[in-house]
């Protein structure tokens, strides 16, 4: 009886697709479960940072979770990140609209020096954008 | 019945070994493709301002860079540029533009018409004598300009002193002096044309004027503080804003903005509770860049509801005091009074 069974067993699975509906559930299942975890590692939330272009290029990108003060590479202007908020606290600029921007802090938030091509971005966070005057 | 049995096993094996094959290969296929579908962020400074532009898809940085560099320099008032060649070019000779700055001046002229002059891109004749040229402006002043150099400067502050060419793409000066001023809608035209070139899918933000598709969180910048004074979640939409918080200067208390109204003045200079800051939403970033700046002139009537709906847009308007609206803004304000 015992042998009977094997050998239907046996049969069965000589029969069998090499491939099922069942594998493939499985298959769709792990994928489904990679890009989930891939997703959220690359999406994980990287904090608030600065980052700050010199003529259209990235020279630095700032954590704001650090106070500091820096000096921005190829001018002669500092930046500074104090209780996570940055600012433009000295330029050689004629007309210092930057530094009268004062401190931002909000992501999307921006600081400009149009005579030094200076920018500074904010972002990370929540991808907050702010409209105003630049 | 034994070698069946280790040809099942082998089956099994097999089996395994193809399922783990298939998950890596898809795995890496995935992956592979959400790389090249990453978001890419383009930046830099143009149009006295910034840009920064979120995309997918085909990297398109260097087509963004050498146009914003193309703009920056052909819409500039001073330069040598279109517009610059324009403005020093003697009265009478047709000075050749460029396709992009013919156009943008054709939509100029344009909505200078509809709103009566309160869009004034020949004001920068003004804009010189009021010290905020970008050769002149340093954030402050001694005193306003006289009366009388006032009213001399408005007679040839009017695009009534330019005539257009299109077949020839040419611009011709009918007076000496007279002079164009593309800053009030340049980002917002140039945001435009940068949403075409990323195939209208993506985030594009022009010193604050903004094309966007898919739904992002925006704020609208408080004109007399650090924070915000309205929210909204937007999609598919253009944004400006225009104010008189970020090129001004004082003269005995009273601050002297960069907004040139038609009668010479800075918009608002003999209101009791002028209009500081006006954010407009509606589906291009040209228009909704040019009526920002014509709403701050003309404040809140009659004229600039008719000119918001021509235009189909939508207008906040702040003043000191509280804010009006036009049409039914996305952005929920939330500090202030509703004045009408």
């Amino acid at each position: 009886m015992k042998l009977f069974r094997e050998k239907n067993l046996i049969e069965h699975y000589r029969r069998s697709p090499l491939f099922g509906i069942g594998d493939f559930i499985v298959v769709l299942a792990v994928i489904f479960a990679c890009t989930l975890a891939a997703k959220s590692l690359v999406g994980s939330d990287t904090g608030i940072y600065a980052d700050v272009y010199v003529k259209g290029e990235i020279v630095m990108s700032v954590p704001l979770n650090t106070d500091a003060l820096y000096a921005v590479p190829d001018t002669r202007a500092s930046i500074e990140v104090a209780d996570g908020k940055i600012a433009v606290v000295d330029n050689d600029c004629t007309n210092k609209i930057c530094i009268k921007t004062g401190f931002v802090s909000r992501s999307g938030a921006a600081i400009v020096c149009a005579p030094n091509g200076i920018t500074v971005i904010v972002r990370g966070g929540d991808s907050e954008y702010v409209t105003g005057v630049h | 019945m034994l070698y069946r049995r280790s040809a099942s096993r082998t089956r099994k094996r097999i089996k395994l070994t193809a399922l783990a094959l298939a998950i890596i290969s898809v795995a890496f296929i995935a992956a592979t493709l959400s790389g090249c579908n990453a978001t890419k962020t383009v930046a830099g400074t143009a149009l006295g301002s910034y840009y920064s532009v979120e995309y997918s898809g085909k990297n398109v940085d260097d087509q963004i860079k050498a146009f914003m560099a193309d703009v920056d320099l052909n819409f500039a008032a001073e330069g040598t540029g279109d517009i610059g060649k324009i403005n020093a070019a003697p009265k009478g000779e047709p000075v050749k533009v460029g396709e992009t700055t013919f156009a943008l001046l054709e939509l100029v002229f344009e909505i200078s018409e509809k709103s009566g002059g309160a869009f004034n891109p020949a004001a920068f004749p003004l804009t010189e004598l009021w010290h905020f040229s970008p050769s002149n402006y340093i954030g402050a002043a001694k005193s306003i300009p006289d009366a009388e150099d006032i009213a001399e400067t408005l007679k040839i502050s009017s695009v009534a002193m330019f005539s257009l060419d299109k077949t020839a793409l040419t611009v011709t000066k009918l007076v000496d002096g007279a002079a164009l001023d593309a800053g009030a809608i340049g980002k917002g035209f140039a945001a435009d044309r940068i949403f075409e070139i990323i195939g209208g899918s993506g985030i594009v933000d022009a010193g604050g004027t903004f094309r966007v598709s898919e739904p992002v969180k925006m704020y609208i910048q408080n004109p007399r503080g650090s924070d915000y004074v309205a929210e909204a979640t937007v999609s598919n939409i253009a944004v400006a804003t225009s104010g008189d918080y970020q090129r001004y200067y004082f003269v005995d208390g009273k601050r002297i903005h960069h907004i040139l109204a038609p009668d010479g003045y800075p918009a608002g200079y003999f209101s009791e509770d002028p209009v500081v800051s006006v954010t407009v939403t509606g589906g291009s970033a040209a228009v909704c860049d040019a009526l920002s700046t014509a709403l701050m002139v003309t404040g809140y009537s009659p004229e600039s509801a008719e000119l918001t709906a021509y235009y189909e847009c939508q207008a906040l308007l702040f003043t000191e005091t509280g804010y009006y609206e036009i049409g039914d803004s996305p952005f929920e304000v939330v500090s202030g009074e509703k004045l009408n």
